[in-house]
């Protein structure tokens, strides 16, 4: 039998088909986020890994069992579930290991509404819930299964994040890696006047051409080589649900979730003056630069979806980016999406009538190390050791997420890893040089106090 | 109805994890250890341990006796 302890994390579950995540499993997850969320009706939606097939299917009839009807909106990226959580205001089950391999499968959940369910917020409760219908399933509710169909609602609600009739032919190429990308991305580009290329379109949750994983460098070489040979304006590398997407300029160049978060905030602003936007601490000073100097109010927060998310809530924040390419909106329910972040840079590249590498131009202000993990054996006591280090020096610390130090025309933040003996660290600095060199500083600085 | 072939590749008996032999015609699952049959419903099979039905010494002989004509699930399970 599954042991729950081994797939619930922090925000979501996850793990290897069926090992880990069966049916059975996912059958007790079902009564549980049903009893727990204490709704009529529960969404559910999956991505295109095979084994979402049965676990589905075994998910639903755990919810039907628990009393709690179940509205089955087939396959769809991670956005559009939390699209209709919000606008059906009901709770919602995406089963999707992201941009994980192929033999593993999940499920991210969230209240009606689109709300996150983490740790703190459900996610425990849910757990403990699972254990018990594990034990005992549920048995006798009444509740039925239905299909419904969303899509074109979906791309309504996108294409209205923009001003289509501003929109110039582009050429525009897409890297979905097989995964969800290939079925969002033609419907909302439907219609519009982009001449769209789309690499790796076929639903394959076995991911035969490269991982859905656009952070990491080698995943993007293949839509790299496809713009410079279409002589494309843009290229758009979407992860395994779609929720992430991350942009190449027309010379190849990759652009950072920083510049990005930056890119999208200014044209949020000139939309909603005056309006507050959100970004975490891994992002670059250029972000609350360009915020302030778009008249918006900046807000740093904690790394982590659910800081974002529970911030945008208590701020009315319009937009709220990550430098690991999630991008969130107050519009879309305070949800993340890697598709409304592409309408809104192509609506951009329309209007402003310049190369992506021009337009960017005056937010490329700093060099950033990217994140750079240690191994260390006692990663708390690392950040301790460092930050006593600083004060000690007469510098000042921050401590919002783990430890950031500002060194005038360079920072750095160390954070701890919750569940490896790891040393997670972000320099940024005035250029290369001076990055590597620091980073090199911190880090012998870290090996000299462990 | 067939079976999807990714399917085919990943689906694994939810008690033992071992293989199941998919016979299309009769749109079962079989696992031939513990002689236990679950359904496949508009091309959806439910695989959940207490909707497997036990079956008889003779059922499962028929059952490998057409076993050259069913295909065995799981070549690439994790």
């Amino acid at each position: 039998m599954a042991d729950p302890s081994q797939v619930f994390k922090a925000y979501d579950i996850r793990g290897t088909y069926p090992d880990q995540i069966d049916e059975e499993l996912c059958r007790a997850i079902g009564a549980a986020v049903a009893t727990f969320c204490g709704t009529s009706t529960l969404l559910m939606a999956r991505d295109m890994r095979p084994s979402g097939v049965t676990l589905t299917k075994a998910f639903a009839q755990g919810a039907n069992a628990a009393g709690v009807d179940v509205i089955d909106l087939g396959m769809a990226s991670t956005d559009f579930l939390y699209f209709a959580a919000g606008s059906l205001d009901a709770p919602g089950a995406m089963f999707t290991a992201s941009h994980n391999p192929a033999q593993y499968n999940g499920i991210k959940l969230c209240l009606a509404g689109a709300k996150p369910i983490g740790r703190d917020t459900g996610l425990t409760e849910i757990e403990e819930l699972t254990r018990g219908f594990l034990a005992e399933p549920a048995t006798g509710g009444t509740g039925g299964l239905t299909s419904r169909e969303m899509l074109p609602e979906f791309a309504d609600h996108v294409r209205s994040f923009v001003d289509t009739s501003v929109l110039r032919p582009l050429k525009v190429i897409c890297d979905t890696a097989n995964g969800m990308g290939g079925l969002v991305a033609p419907l909302i580009f439907e219609g519009l006047p982009f001449d769209v290329e789309i690499l790796y379109p076929e639903l394959d949750g076995t991911f035969p051409n490269h991982p859905a994983d656009p952070i990491q460098a080698e995943n993007l070489v293949d839509l790299q080589a496809a713009v410079l040979a279409a002589g494309a304006d843009v290229g758009l590398a979407f992860d395994g649900d779609a929720d992430r997407v991350f942009l190449i300029d027309e010379k190849a160049e990759p652009v950072s979730g920083s510049l990005t978060t930056a890119l999208v905030a200014s044209a949020i602003l000139d939309k909603n003056p005056g309006g507050t936007v959100l970004y975490n601490l891994i992002c670059s000073r250029t972000v609350p630069e360009v915020i302030a100097e778009k008249g918006g109010i900046g807000v740093r927060t904690k790394v982590g979806h659910s800081f974002i998310k529970q911030i945008m809530a208590e701020t009315g924040a319009v937009f709220g980016g990550e430098h690991s390419g999630h991008y969130y909106y107050r519009d879309n329910y305070r949800a993340d999406s890697g598709i409304i972040t592409a309408m809104i840079v192509l609506e951009l590249m329309s209007v402003s009538n310049q190369p992506l590498s021009v337009m960017l131009e005056p937010f490329q202000r700093y060099v950033a190390s990217g994140e750079i993990n240690t191994e260390v054996p006692d990663p708390a006591g690392a950040v301790e050791a460092v930050a006593e280090h600083v004060i000690a020096a007469g510098g000042t610390v921050d401590r919002l997420d783990g430890l950031t130090v500002d060194c005038g025309d360079w920072w750095y933040n160390l954070r701890p890893s919750n569940t490896e003996p790891l040393l997670r660290l972000n320099v940024e600095a005035p250029d290369a040089a001076a990055c590597k060199a620091h980073v090199d500083e911190v880090l012998e600085l870290v090996a000299s106090l462990s | 109805m067939p079976l999807d072939s990714l399917l085919i590749e990943i689906l694994a008996d939810p008690t033992d994890k071992g293989s199941l032999l998919w016979f299309e015609d009769e749109s079962i699952l079989y696992n031939p250890r513990r002689h236990v049959v679950f359904t496949v419903n508009d091309g959806i099979p439910v695989l959940l341990p207490d909707e497997g039905r036990e079956v008889d010494d003779a059922e499962h002989e028929r059952l490998m006796a057409l076993v050259d004509s069913a295909v065995e699930t799981g070549s690439t399970s994790a």
